[in-house]
This record gives structure tokens, sequence and C-alpha cells, in this order.
């Protein structure tokens, strides 16, 4: 196929046999490739090659000092479990593909429509689709059950959307196939090369000589459903792979985190400090080869009797290779493997946690990786219909000539009888009539729902089906309705379509009553306000009007204004005559869309306005708790809506996101220099502001603290009684955590927002001047909202943060329209929503609600980060610990690469006696109790300072690096001081070089548990299991043992040390040492330094404290009503604080 | 958020649920100024006693070398003079000693072949590839076997290997003169290598065998030490030794001057924990004393805190 389009041969096999067919395949491999294939694929990854080349040096016994199975069995195991992994994996692909390929549809052949497999569909085929069905490949439709030839689909798979869709067949052929067969139907498709536009398509169908050109309008796309059509039949135009929504499926991004970016250079540091290691202990060597002593005596005559065949050359090569194995683990490579297991096992419990699911709706994690980036976020990123608010719309009010009714007054209007008489209430049944003409919407007759592709419409529909104006169908030519029981049908004339650009909807109709044709026109206020007629309205009406309007959008309504005219028949006439015209030069020529809108508009002038529709957007549970926490963490939370200012800024007020105290600034010019303006004079006085609070606050702090200062010692002066101790206690707490964080509520804080219009974002995005001073404003705003945005636009927004501002950003929507800014952002959160699952799928976490957004972040994202930061440093300092004292052996063993660890030790310490340890800890730590509701109140402060509290980078790296170094000087040096005359029991036997390798060994080890046990926060029994029966207490003996009855060389020495004393009195010495060492800084840290957790903790502690003291008997019951704080979210961020306040005003009775 | 919920997590339904949802009951310690000096306190007390009971046990252990090469240098057997400044009690453990002996070298280390010397039968010079470089009784420089017979240069060395080649072969007489007497004092080798060990080795064939791998002072050379001055047991005395002079007949047969090694004799008694060793407790108290002053320290820092408060 060679040129740009495909050509179908209808209902002939033989001639399109060049296209694939309609099977898909997902899976990598069958049965007989799998070994070769899977196995190639294992070794495109850096770190097995890494493997391979170990083992394979490894193997020669020139260069390696240690065994081979040492290197290999971990190649092995690695492979082993990664080739299963891909074996399950693959097989679950097998069967998805096999039950999609396995679909039955319906095949037309030999005058009858066949069952036949999904996979067997080839291009050209005549298939037929019944109703509720998936289209099986994408298909141009030839007839459907219709007379008029339409059909509906709902295409919640391809855009998320799940309102229905007409498709229409071509009328021509439609009317054709009534009569004749579709095995007469012959002749040719004409269509573009497979691709990815969704809601293009071209071509052009010649049947019997005839051109019919075809538009997306006709073609149905695999993986949509049929919909209130009984059935359709079509022509199989694209098949299998090269069906539209199969060229849509996105790759996986791959996302790294700031651990994984850090790491990376990490590695490489490190890499290069091995190198630099196994070339001076190479250098060494070769210096060392069959040198002479002082008398000029070969040193090693008893090792190199005859003269070597390698000289000091070579022996320095080989050497360095055998270095580089000695010195392998420094570099864990285990890590990679250890990381993979632990962001996994970290990933299940993320997805059992019940509090983050509803009502069995689920909480799933897409992307394994990236759970520390939780612990970081700066900036959020959100979606306003259906993330904070639920996308359910209810019709509340309405404003009909200037006077506003209730939901509830309509209800009473409407119960008086017969209203279609009173000429007073006809005004009511235009704006009605306006609703359920003037609409998009189909009735499900199944279900017997309204549906539609807009939710406003929705809910209008329904609120006047409720006042007794019923839709009841809408047909080619006629709509029917149904007022009070009476039926009414209009005859359909045309309709020009809402969108985005024109911001209304309108319909002309007959009044078959009164052969009067109408317009119905609805839309955004502005636009209608500007189309109306003025002069026909009175002055009073339009004023009250603009009142209402300002009232609902205050309220946070989304309003709908409503307005009709009646059309002269003559005029009209003129007028269709020449939009037929533009029609058909559109068809030819669809870049004159822009003639036709002009038109349309023409004849929406001068319009009567009949009134204002006021829906309510519900917000979603917990939104504005949500947000107020995200501040608290420090967090900015932009909005990005679709929506204009208005209805935008309301939510935000609604949610929070700015309140009273914020100071709010709006940018809403259209030209380049104005916006660059207003932005300067913004900065300008955000500086101006941040100044006066500034003063003021601190001679606000220093009258509140003078004022402690006196109140504490007129407490203390008649302290006499235990009430007063109690006082004393909570007052000091509070002064505590007073001076310690800023946060008081007596201090004014100042916030500021910034609020963005349509163009201005346009700027934004492409004026250098303009994104710089932007970007020197934002990291002041604790909130931006960027109102009529388009999805690329704030695709754009998230990423010139990123960029710009290097900060961890997490964008969360629910909508088809919030895919590129979610896979944008570093972390993409998706919303299950009414929007269908568009974004969830392609998000890294995706729940239902908002609300646990507080959790992911607050709860998960912070342990993520702390856990897994523990991790990786501790993993980085049990190897280091390990391996630098085969380093510092070599200096002892002539340069010789003489490994200091037996090859069973040197296997079993990062396999498996320090492997379940660490994992445990990354799993399952918990540093505050989150079940507590006090530390709950405190999250989001903690959440807030603990980022800045670099918990991997170089400085806790080099930390970490420097304190293995010194634990592994500290037990190699100590020990073998210890053990240099090697006369370790009663008997004076004589231990040699495994002893002291195996005493070293299991202080090293110890060492590392003593470093866990005491960096952990918390002990549950599975902690005692975790770090004993399952790692030291198990391989302690049981290893020892069984190894040392496995290998020769060492074999029974463990009796030996296992019955000396002196081992164990080693061991202590060395890890009570470092005990010491390790639990002074610590302490001195906590006590001179602490973190924000050790001051929660304290408080917490002090809390407690208190509390048992007040139930002591004694203390008056007033007292321990003081204490109990109110604890809903909006009061626990203030937790400590209103007990302050508390206080205080005990002190002003 | 909900209290409702909270009820319901914090009685989770079964364990199996407590450990899905991470809530199970857990104990959180918070480190304090009290903890801390009550564990610091219990640390120094351990440390302190523990490196004061092994400073007296070291003390009690006699303890002298005598480094023997340059004073026997050229003569093959040597009377070597010595003198002990103290009594011995029985059981006295005699020793000697090589400094710049590179026991723990790679190529070393690895130079024997395990199977041989645990008595396996008919293994060829192919099988015995670890031993290299020293494999045939050619490269071994051996030609008589222990019972006399000769032995093919080309045939297997038992044992082979670089380790078993470098045997150390001098031996001692102690002697003494009581009254112009001269008596011997019996050095007896048994007991001198880990019954551990024992069980690894066995002649293969006396006959083919150029030393005796049963032999417990080959045992002792074998297992290889960790540094390159080392000790290693070449006897035990069974009978008390008065202070005073003692001869020593050394047979010099081991050249340790050819690679610039030096050689020491080593008396010495032991305790529950070996040989003497100052070292270890004195490490011992230094952390002692370490740990004592951070509790010190610690209970000055609440002292003064508790001063700073009362003042307020």
């Amino acid at each position: 196929m060679q040129q740009e389009s495909r050509k179908i041969i209808i209902n002939r096999r033989d001639l399109n046999i060049l296209f694939p067919s309609n099977a898909i395949k997902t899976s990598k491999y069958n049965v007989l490739n799998f070994f070769p294939k899977a196995i190639l694929l294992q070794f495109m990854r850096i770190a097995n090659i890494y493997f391979l080349v170990t083992a394979v040096l490894q193997s020669i016994p020139l260069i390696s000092p240690l065994a081979p199975f040492s290197a290999i069995s971990p190649l092995v195991f690695v492979l082993a479990v990664s080739l299963f992994r891909e074996m399950l994996e693959d097989y679950r692909k097998h069967r998805n593909d096999d039950m999609i390929n396995e679909q039955v549809a319906l095949l037309y052949n030999n005058y009858v429509f066949q069952k036949i497999q999904w996979k067997e569909i080839r291009v050209g085929d005549i298939v037929q689709v019944l109703e509720d069905f998936t289209i099986p490949a994408d298909l141009c439709i030839i007839r459907t059950s219709d007379e008029n030839g339409q059909c509906f689909l709902e295409t919640s798979n391809l855009d998320g959307e799940r309102n229905l869709k007409t498709k229409y067949a071509i009328t021509e052929i439609q009317e054709q196939m009534t009569l004749k067969k579709f095995s007469d139907l012959t002749g040719e498709l004409q269509c573009d090369k497979p691709n990815n536009r969704i809601h293009k398509f071209q071509g052009m169908l010649s049947v019997d000589l005839k051109q019919f050109p075809i538009s997306n309008n006709n073609i149905l796309l695999r993986g949509t459903t049929i919909k209130n059509t009984k059935w359709v039949v079509g022509l199989v135009v694209y098949t299998g792979h090269d069906c539209k929504i199969i060229k849509n499926q996105g790759k996986l991004r791959y996302k790294t985190t700031h651990i994984e970016r850090a790491l990376n250079i990490i590695v490489i540091v490190i890499l290069i400090l091995q190198a630099g290691a196994c070339i001076a202990l190479a250098f060494f060597t070769a210096y060392n080869y069959n040198p002479l002593n002082f008398e000029g005596k070969p040193q090693f005559i008893y090792i190199y009797p005859e003269k070597e065949k390698n000289g000091p050359v070579v022996t320095g090569v080989i050497s360095y290779f055998s270095n580089f194995l000695l010195l392998n683990s420094m570099v864990p490579i285990s890590l990679i493997i250890s990381l993979e297991t632990l962001k996994y096992l970290q990933t299940t419990w993320m997805e059992f946690d019940e509090q983050m699911q509803n009502e069995n709706q689920p909480f799933r994690v897409l992307n394994t990786m990236i759970h520390e980036e939780l612990g970081k976020i700066e900036y959020v990123f959100t979606d306003k219909t259906g993330t904070l608010t639920s996308n359910n719309m209810e019709f509340r009010q309405c404003c009909i000539k200037g006077i506003a009714y209730s939901d509830q007054d309509l209800r009473e209007i409407f119960q008086c009888d017969n209203i279609l008489n009173d000429l007073e209430l006809e005004k009511y049944i235009n704006f009605f009539l306006c609703i359920i003409i003037c609409h998009n919407v189909i009735v499900d007759e199944k279900l017997n729902e309204f549906q539609g592709s807009s939710p406003d419409e929705v809910a209008l529909v329904k609120a006047a089906y409720e006042h007794g104006f019923k839709f009841l169908k809408k047909t080619n030519n006629s709509i029917f309705i149904k007022v009070r029981e009476q039926l009414l049908v209009y005859e359909y004339i045309c309709e020009f379509e809402f969108s985005s650009d024109r911001k209304r909807m309108s319909i002309v109709v007959k009044d078959m009553q009164t052969e009067q044709l109408l317009l119905f026109c609805k839309g955004a206020d502005n636009i209608i306000w500007r189309r109306l007629d003025m002069k026909k309205h009175q002055e009073q009406e339009l004023r009250m009007t603009q009142v209402n309007l300002k009232k609902y959008s205050k309220d946070g309504l989304r309003t709908l204004c409503l307005s009709y005219k009646q059309i002269d028949e003559i005029q009209f006439q003129d007028w269709q005559k020449q939009y037929r015209a533009i029609q058909n030069e559109v068809a030819i020529d669809p870049e004159t869309t822009n003639k036709l809108r002009e038109h349309e508009s023409i004849l929406e002038h001068e319009l009567l306005l009949l009134g204002i529709t006021a829906l309510e957007d519900k917000l979603q549970e917990d939104v504005p708790e949500v947000i107020k926490s995200l501040h608290d963490a420090g967090i900015k939370v932009w909005m990005l809506t679709g929506d204009k200012m208005e209805t935008a800024e309301n939510i935000g007020y609604l949610c929070h996101l700015i309140d009273h105290s914020t100071k709010c600034f709006r940018v809403n010019q259209e030209d380049q220099e104005s916006i660059l303006m207003r932005f300067k004079k913004i900065n300008r006085s955000i500086l101006t502001y941040e100044k006066i609070t500034k003063k003021t606050n601190k001679v606000k702090k220093n009258q509140q603290f003078q004022q402690q200062l006196q109140w504490l010692r007129e407490q203390s002066s008649i302290n006499s009684q235990i009430r007063s101790v109690h006082k004393m206690k909570i007052n000091q707490m509070s002064i505590k955590s007073d001076t310690s964080d800023n946060r008081s509520q007596k201090e004014i804080k100042r916030t500021f927002a910034l609020i963005v219009e349509g163009d201005s974002i346009y700027y934004l995005l492409h004026s250098k001047q303009i994104q710089e001073e932007f970007l020197k404003i934002i990291p002041k705003c604790r909130t931006v909202i960027c109102c009529r945005s388009t999805p690329n636009q704030k695709a754009e927004i998230v990423g010139l943060i990123k960029k710009n501002l290097k900060t961890i950003t997490l964008a969360i929507g629910d909508g088809g329209n919030d895919v590129s800014m979610i896979q944008e952002s570093h972390i993409g959160v998706g919303i299950l929503g009414k929007e269908g699952n568009q974004a969830a799928m392609n998000s890294d976490y995706f729940f239902c609600q908002f609300k646990h957004l507080w959790r992911l972040l607050f709860v998960h994202g912070r342990w993520n980060l702390y856990r897994t930061s523990y991790f990786v440093n501790y993993f980085f300092f049990k190897n280091i610990l390990f391996t630098f004292q085969q380093f510092y052996f070599a200096f002892f063993n002539a340069f010789s690469s003489q490994s200091f660890y037996e090859d069973g030790y040197l296997l079993n310490f990062n396999t498996l006696i320090t492997a379940v340890a660490p994992v445990y800890y990354g799993v399952f730590d918990q540093d505050l109790d989150v079940q507590d509701e006090y530390i709950k109140s405190q999250l989001p402060r903690v959440y807030g300072e603990f980022k800045y509290h670099k918990l991997f980078g170089r400085r806790a790296f080099a930390k970490w690096y420097v304190s293995g170094l010194l634990c592994s000087g500290l037990v190699f040096f100590v020990t073998k001081q210890i053990y240099l005359i090697q006369v370790n029991s009663e008997s004076g036997r004589v231990d040699g070089l495994w002893q002291l390798s195996i005493s070293c060994y299991w202080s090293s080890v110890f060492i590392v548990f003593m470093v866990i046990i005491s960096d952990s926060n918390q002990f549950t029994w599975i902690t005692f299991l975790s770090y004993g029966p399952l790692s030291i207490l198990a391989f302690f003996p049981i290893f020892t043992l069984a190894w040392n009855e496995f290998q020769s060389e060492t074999k029974h020495y463990a009796y030996d040390w296992l019955g000396n004393a002196k081992f164990f009195i080693v061991v202590i010495l060395i890890v009570g040492t470092v005990f010491i060492f390790k639990r002074v800084i610590n302490i001195w840290q906590q006590l001179e330094y602490p973190t924000v957790i050790d001051k929660v903790r304290k408080e917490k502690e002090e809390m407690n404290n208190v509390m048992e003291q007040s139930q002591q008997p004694g203390s008056s019951r007033q007292e321990l009503s003081d204490l109990e704080f109110p604890m809903s979210i909006e009061n626990q961020i203030q937790g400590v604080y209103n007990l302050q306040h508390n206080m205080g005003q005990q002190r002003d009775m | 958020m909900e209290s409702s919920q909270q009820q319901d997590q914090k009685q989770p339904s079964s364990i199996g649920q407590a450990i899905k949802q991470q809530v199970l009951k857990a104990w959180q310690p918070v480190p304090t100024i009290n903890s801390t000096i009550i564990l610091f306190a219990i640390l120094s007390v351990y440390f302190l006693s523990m490196g004061i009971v092994l400073n007296v046990y070291s003390g009690e252990i006699n303890q002298q070398s005598f480094r023997y090469d340059a004073y026997c240098q050229g003569y093959p057997v040597c009377e070597f003079p010595i003198a002990l400044d103290t009594d011995y009690k029985a059981p006295i453990y005699f020793y000697y000693q090589l400094d710049n002996f590179y026991q723990n070298q790679r190529r070393y280390i690895t130079s024997k072949s395990v199977e041989q010397l645990s008595g396996q039968q008919g293994l060829g010079v192919g099988d015995l590839s670890t031993c290299y470089p020293v494999i045939t009784n050619g490269q071994m420089g051996k030609n008589l076997s222990i019972n006399a017979t000769p032995l093919s240069s080309n045939d297997p060395a038992i044992p082979c290997g670089l380790i078993a080649q470098s045997y150390f072969n001098d031996t001692f007489n102690i002697t003494y003169e009581v009254n112009d007497e001269v008596t011997n004092v019996t050095v007896s080798n048994e007991g001198i290598a880990w019954p551990t060990d024992l069980g690894l080795y066995a002649n293969t064939n006396i006959s083919q065998q150029w030393l005796n791998v049963t032999d417990e002072r080959f045992i002792v050379w074998m297992r290889v030490a960790a540094m390159p001055n080392f000790r290693k047991l070449w006897g035990i005395i069974n009978q008390d030794l008065q202070q005073g002079r003692y001869t020593i007949v050394i047979e010099n047969n081991y050249n340790s001057s050819a690679y610039g090694g030096k050689k020491f004799i080593v008396f010495s008694t032991t305790n529950q924990f070996g040989g003497k060793n100052e070292f270890l407790s004195v490490a011992y108290i230094c952390v002692g004393v370490a740990s004592s002053l951070v509790t010190i320290a610690f209970c000055l820092k609440k002292y003064f805190s508790r001063v700073d408060h009362k003042k307020l």
C-alpha cells in the first residue's frame, strides 16, 4: 500500500487480502519464542547486563576471588523472578486478547447474518451490530434500523463522555438498501490511511458510479456502543491494530522521582569512587609484584617459587577486575531489585487502604514507581467540574421577567390550575418551552431517563418535566412535547449548535398550532445580552434581571440566559435559501465553516429575554477542608477551569480557595502591554502588603509575649493549688508551640490569590516578559485560578511551573480534558467520576472522591517519602559498612584481592540476613500515629515542613556514607587489634583468618540491625517478627550451621566461635560503641534541633499528660471541658492554639 | 475524617484487617532525657565492670616472646638461651611467631586440595589444579616419602600446594639446668589443633606422602592466619616452669631471611578469654568512661533545666 489513501472494495474479501485481520495482539510472546525473546529482553536492562558481566568475571578463576555461584545465583534468581512475572503478565494478556478476539459479531454472508468471531472480520466485510453491542471494528454506516438512517452511540470508551452521539447513514444508500440486498452492494470506498484522529474522517464511497462523501458523522468507531437503535449495518473500514481506538492508546510514560534522580548521581559518584579504589589497589598489587625486600631478596618467595609468566602489568590488570568483584557491593545492584520489591509492597498496602475507598469504589495505583514524590508536592493543579464539584446539577432558581423564583415557588404557582389560559402566565410557558425545545437531550425509553451531552441541559429538561412541561421525542422533523397533559407538536426546521466560541445554541421551529416560526436561543448571559432587542424590554425588568444574575453568580450558581424571537416567514425563507447555498459550499470546502456561523448569527438578533435559569453545581464531600489543609501545608492550589471568571471565583469562595483574608488580583486584560503592566503592579502591591504585615506582626508578637509573661507570673504567685499546676502546664505547652511555630492564631497572615482569564493565559504562555513577571508573583500566591482555559493550556501551565520553578507538581482531574494536564505533571491523579474513566486511565493514581487527596498526600505521601528515603540511605550504609572492610583488608594481605569474607557469608549478607528488615521498615514504619486526632490535625503542618527537611540528597547521603565508613573502620580495626594474637580460648589454640572475618561479619550484621531498630519509630509484633525470626534469628544459627556443613573449607568453624565467650564480648563492644554514638547524636539532635515530627510528638505527649492529670479526682469539670478541643477538620488545624486561645479567654474573665 | 469512620478503623475486625490497614497496636517509644539517663547508666555499668574484669584477668596472664632468627642465623642447630621473668603455671602454651609472612595472600590461601587432605585416594595431577603452582613432587622439591620410599617427580605431591610447601619445620627442645643436670621439658603436640579440624585430615598412602598430614602441627599450620604477623601453637607444656634461665635447642630449618621475615618463640598462659590482650579491656574501659560522661552530661542538663524552670 504505497498510496496516501486506502481503497476498499466492498464485499470482496479476496481483493482486500492485504489489510490486517481484526485480531488484536497485546501479548509479547508465544510458547515457542518465550524463552529466547524474554531472556533477550531481560538483558536489555542495564542492571542485568551488569549482573551478567559480574557473573562472567566471577567464573574466571584467575580473576575471581570468590566462588562463581555467589554472582551467578543472584543473576539466576533475578532472571527467574522476572521471567516468571513476564510469563504471568503475558498469560493474562493472551487471555485478555482471546476474550476480545473471540467476541461474537454478525457477518453478512450468503444473504444472512452469521455469527463469527471478531478476529475473523476482514476489511470490506459487511457486519451487523445490534443494540447495546460494542462495535467490533471501524465501520462506515450503510443502514440503520431507524428509517431516517440515524443511530445513537455511546463513546465513553473513547473520549470519556457518557452522552449519546448521533451518527447517520448516507440517506441515499439507506434508501437503496431498504429495497436491495446487501450482497448486491458493489463499489469501493476510498479513505485515509489508518490514523489516530478520532474526530476526523474523510472518504469517498462510490456505489453504482455515484459518489458519496463520507465524514466522521458516518463512521462508527471500534469500542463504542450502539444505543437506542435496534441495529446498524456497516462496512468494515479499519480492522485490528488499524482501528482508531487502538491507534490512540497512549504509551505508558516513564516518570522518575527525585529520589531516583539523586540515586543515579550517587551511583555514578560511587562507581567513580569504586573505580578509584580498584585502580589504587591494582597499582599496589603491581608494585608489590614479586618485589625485593630490603635485603634484596624476593619477599614472596613462598608464593612465587618460580618466575611468574605474568608481568606486573598483567597482574595489575587482573587485580583490577578482582578488586572490582570484591568491591562490587559498594554499588548495590541488589538495591534496584529491593527498591522494586519495596515499591510493589507499598503499592499493595496503599491499595488495601479502606479509607481511600468509597463504598467499593476502588483506589488504584497505576504507576508504582513514584510514591515518594507524593511527599514533596508543592503545587496542586485541580480541575473544577467533577473534581471539586460533583458535576451533579440541580435546578435551584430562575428569574422570569425580572422576578426571581425558587424551585419551590414555581411548584406552588403551577399548583393553581389551568395556567394555559391565563395570559399572565404565558411568560412561564415560553420560558419552559425554550427549555424543552432548545436542547440536545435524548429520552432513553428503556431507562426512562433524559440523557445528553450537557449536564446543565439534562438538569433543566428534568426540572421542566417536574413542573409539567414534558419533552417527549425529537424526530428528524418534529418535536413532540406535552404541556400540562396537552400534546403539542413543533416542526423542527433547523438548529445552530452550541460551541465554545458561540456559547449559545439556537433552534428554529414552527408551532404547528399557530403556524408561527419561532427561534429559541439560550446561552451565556453576556452573549445573549448583546443580542437582545433592548427596545422591547422594560428597563426595570432588565435591571432586576441583572441584579438577580449577580446574586446567582455570587451564590456559586451556574446561570443560563433564555430568549426567543418570532420570525417572519418570508424573511426566513430568504435566509434559508442563502443558508443552503453556504452549506453546499462548506460541504465542498470545510475551511469556510466560518461563513456558516456568520450567517447563523444573522438570525440570532433582536431576541426577547425570557429569563435566567440558575443551577447549583454541588461541591464534592469535604472539598473546603481538604483545600484548607493543602494551604496549611504550604501547598499552592491552582484551579484550572474552562468556566468563566465569575463562576470560577464563586466556586473558589465556596471551596475556600479564597476567603475574606485573601487579597485577590484579577487579570483579564486582553493585550500584551496592559497584561504586563498589570503583573508589574500586582508584584509591587504584594511587596507592600508583605512589608506592612511583617511590621504589624512584630508588634503584635511582642505584645502577646509580654502578656503571657505577665500572666505566668501572676499564676505562679498563687500556684499552691493543683489547678494552677495544670494551667501552668497547659500554658507552657502553648508557649512552646507558639514560639516554635509562627502560624499563631493572632498573627495576621495575608494571603494572595491570582485570577487569570483566557486571553491573558495565552499571553502568559507566549510572552517571555509576562512569564517572568508571572513567575515572580506566583510563589507568593497560594491560590491561582485560571478561567476559560483549554485542555492544552492546562497542560502548558503545568509545564510552565514544572519547568521554571523546579517544584513537584500534582494535577488532579476527572475528564478527558484533564488528560494532558495529568500526563504533564509529576503526579497525575484521576477521579473516577461521571465523565468516564479516561482521566483515571491516564493517571498515576485514581480514586473516586477529591477528599481522598488528603490521605494520599498527608498520610501515604509523607510515609512513602520518609520510608523510601530511609530505605535507600540505609541500604547504602549497610553496604558501605560491609564492603569497606574488604578494602581495609587489602592492606594486610599484600593487595592480593583475597576476600575478607567467605563466599557464603558474602552472598548471605544482602540477600538473606539484612534483606527483610529494611523492606519491612519501608512498608510499615510509622513515625506518627495518624489515627490520633491531634496528630491528624497537625499532619498538614508536618507535611509542609517535612519537605524542606531533605531526607535524601547529597548531604543526607554523605552523612550516611561517612557513618558507614566510620563504622566499617571501627569494626575492622578494633576486631583486628583484639584478635591480633589469635588466641581466643582457654585451650590456647590459635584461630585463623576466618575467625576474624566471621567476628567482623557478625559485628556488621548486628550494627545494621541495631541501627534499624533504633531508627524504627514504632514496634508491633510484626516488627519483632521481621527483625527477629524472619531475618537475624533465623539465619544466625541456621545459615551458619547449614552453610558450614555444606562448605568444606570452613567446616565446623561455627562450633568453634559459637562456643567462644570472646566472640560475644567483642561483638557487644563494637555494637555498643556504635549504639552509644548513635544515641547521643540522635538525642542531641532531638533536644537541640528538633524536627517538626519531634515537636508534634512532644506536644502530643504533653497533651496526654495534661489529660491524664485533669482526669484525676479533685480537678474541676470545667477544666476538662476546656481541654476538649473542637475537632472538626476546620478547627483541628488550630489544635493547640485553640487551647491557648481558651486559656486566654479564661484569663480575661 | 468522619468520626464514624474513625471508630471503624480503631477496632479492626481481625488481625489480617489490622495489618492491611496498618493500624496494628504499636509501641512508639519517644526518647526522653530520663530514659536516656537510665539507658546510659546501664551501659556505663556494663562496660566499666566488664572492662575491669577483663583487665584483671588479662593481668594474671604471663607471656614472653623471644626472637631467635637473628641469633641462630646460619646454624642448622642452635642453642638459644632465654630467661623467664616469672613462674609459669601449667598448662603453658608454647608458640612460634612469624612476622611478615602473608598466609592470607589470595594465591597462597587457595593453593591446597581439600579432597587430598581429607584422604581421598587416586587423585591425579589433573584433579589437583587448586594446588597450583605446586602440584607435583618435582615442584614441591621432595623425592623421598616419610618412610623413605623414593617419589616420582611427576606424581602428585601429597600434600600439595603452597601452604604445605611452606610448612614451618623448625623444632624446639626446651632444656634447663638444675645443679648442672640438663633436664628436658616435655612439649606435647597433642590437642594443639582444633578438634573440628582433626576430622578434615587423613593420610592417603604413607609411602607416597612426603609429610604426615595428620600431624597436629601441620593441621595448625594449614589453618591460615588472618594477618602477616601471626602466632601458631607449637606445643603445650604440661608442667610448671620456674623463673630462670632455659636453653632452647632449635633445629633451624626454616629460612625466614629468604623473604625478610622474623621468627619468635612465645611462652604464654591463658584464661577464659584466650591469651594476653590489653586492648580489649582498655577498649571496654574507654567506652565505659565515655558512656558515664554522657550520663553525667545528661544529668547536668536535666538539673539545670529544672533550675531554669524554677527561676521562671
